[in-house]
């Protein structure tokens, strides 16, 4: 009994691991750019596939993951530098950014259907003898994911507290007018964003389908539902928050599946997000006192 | 000819089961300003509840579709049924969603509670049949006995009529989140529009 909730509350950090990179890469954007970009799963996706196709031509996995991440950056970039900020310019608000962002997700997943011609291919990559830990036993994916997340969160957090750019883009995420007043660079700030947060997209997208084996078109999007509900729970801008926010939601996802109904376990991760806004909506909903949309 | 007649009535079907959704997202985010994104939830729940109603008892494992509930109720029984089921999912899912918050960030909770309604469906088999969905859902207009194209165009100016019924729950919002309105935009930054279809408060 105890070691079923031993082995649920293990998967749940496996699966908390890889909400958690996605979710920090969509909380750093969000909290900076204020768009609530749903084409994040989308993006995800092309991660994934990149490292795919690295994998299909025979490069190593770890480069997979490289290369997920550099297509990640590339393709957030060309998304929120090149479209998303015309949009803004031209006085785009808000939620109507918000309806862009799931008409190019959209877009990225129905090319991804028609490219892939709707497969779900395998990949199975990094695969080894499961490691017996006590009573858990867990794949040597499952530790290479959860280091992997480990790993991106401790990086994130010195590089926003102790770089330069990192204190940069804490002080426009928090005042863009007053960041700018103080001689801040907006403009690096808000590419570098991009470039970090699809990196981190990209490489969420890579840690996925290396844990769940297999990838397909709608790989990302489905992820995002939770990937969002992470990052607002989390409150916007906080990686620290996201991390927290994804672990509880990987743990009860993971016990609720291991007690009951598989099919409800996503239902239930999300459920905290609901008890949250009704228990105490203030510690969610006050984060979005600034409604304007910081692009350049 | 009759190619035609089938391909028209199908149209009108369509578009007067399109205009009835349509009246709902507009009194949601015309009047009151909601962003839902999960309308087609409330939809796809209606219409499962009407098949739950009327496929008579469900046959368990093995049979060719499971569903839970499984009745045999005459319609407008089921319909009924649909629209008041809709309208309790709509107050459980507004205990969470309608808080004041950011507007994006009430789109993507209602976004969020689609994926979820999705994935709950496709995956719990037994409640509604999962992603084959349920057929053979005896036809509203069955007890007059009509011929294939008969019934499309039979159906067709039924639920074109259905939209009469909702003319008066439009009017009946429009006074209610009229005088709502007022009180809200007391307490928010932007200003009231007076174009409520195309601008929300």
């Amino acid at each position: 009994m105890l070691d079923t909730l031993l082995s649920a509350v293990v998967f749940g950090v496996v699966l908390a691991s890889i909400i958690a990179i996605a979710a920090m890469g969509f909380t750093i954007q969000f909290g900076l750019t204020n768009v609530l970009n749903l084409a994040y799963g989308g993006v995800m996706t092309i991660g994934g596939y990149a490292a795919y196709l690295a994998v299909a031509h025979g490069i190593s996995a770890w480069y997979g993951l490289v290369l997920g991440a550099v297509a990640g950056s590339v393709v957030m970039l060309a998304v929120g530098h090149g479209l998303l900020r015309r949009f803004a310019t031209r006085g785009t608000k808000v939620f109507e950014m918000m309806m862009v962002t799931l008409g190019l997700g959209l877009v990225i997943d129905y090319s991804l259907q028609a490219i892939s011609r709707n497969n779900i291919s395998q990949f199975t990559v990094l695969q080894s003898a499961p490691l017996h830990l006590g009573p858990v036993t867990v794949t040597p994916t499952q530790v290479i994911v959860t280091a992997i997340g480990l790993a991106i969160f401790l990086g994130l957090e010195a590089l926003l507290r102790m770089t330069r750019i990192g204190k940069a883009l804490r002080a426009m995420a928090a005042d863009p007018s007053l960041a700018r007043a103080c001689g801040i660079k907006t403009r690096r700030i808000v590419i570098f964003t991009w470039l970090l947060s699809g990196a981190l997209c990209g490489l969420a997208g890579v840690v996925y389908i290396i844990n769940s084996q297999s990838i397909g078109y709608s790989t990302g999007e489905l992820f995002l539902s939770l990937v969002i509900a992470a990052a607002i729970l989390g409150g916007a801008g906080s990686p620290a928050g996201a991390v927290l926010a994804a672990l509880l939601m990987g743990i009860v996802t993971q016990v609720v599946s291991a007690y009951g109904n598989a099919s409800y376990s996503t239902a239930a991760g999300f459920g905290i997000l609901v008890v949250v806004l009704l228990s105490r909506p203030s510690a969610v909903l006050t984060k979005g006192a600034n409604e304007e949309l910081a692009l350049s | 000819m009759s190619a035609w007649s089938f391909y028209i009535s199908t149209l009108v079907v369509y578009f007067a089961v399109d205009l009835l959704s349509g009246v709902a997202i507009n009194v949601q985010y015309g009047y009151a300003g909601v962003v839902n994104l999960a309308l087609i939830v409330f939809q796809s729940f209606g219409a499962y509840i009407a098949a739950a109603t009327t496929l008579g008892p469900g046959t368990g494992a093995g049979a060719f579709q499971q569903y839970i509930f499984g009745a045999n109720l005459p319609y407008p029984i089921p319909l009924l049924l649909a629209t008041l089921g809709g309208a309790a999912l709509a107050a459980v899912v507004g205990l969470f969603s309608l808080r004041r918050m950011r507007r994006d960030y009430q789109g993507a909770v209602l976004l969020i509670v689609s994926l979820i309604a999705l994935q709950v469906v496709t995956g719990d088999v037994p409640l509604f049949n999962g992603s084959n969905g349920l057929t053979g859902v005896p036809k509203p207009l069955g007890w007059l006995n009509l011929g294939l194209q008969s019934y499309q165009w039979a159906y067709a100016v039924w639920s074109s009529s259905s939209q009469a019924l909702s003319t008066p729950v439009s009017a009946t919002s429009r006074g209610l989140t009229g005088a709502a309105r007022c009180g809200r935009c007391a307490t928010r930054r932007t200003p009231p529009s007076r174009s409520v279809s195309t601008r929300p408060c």
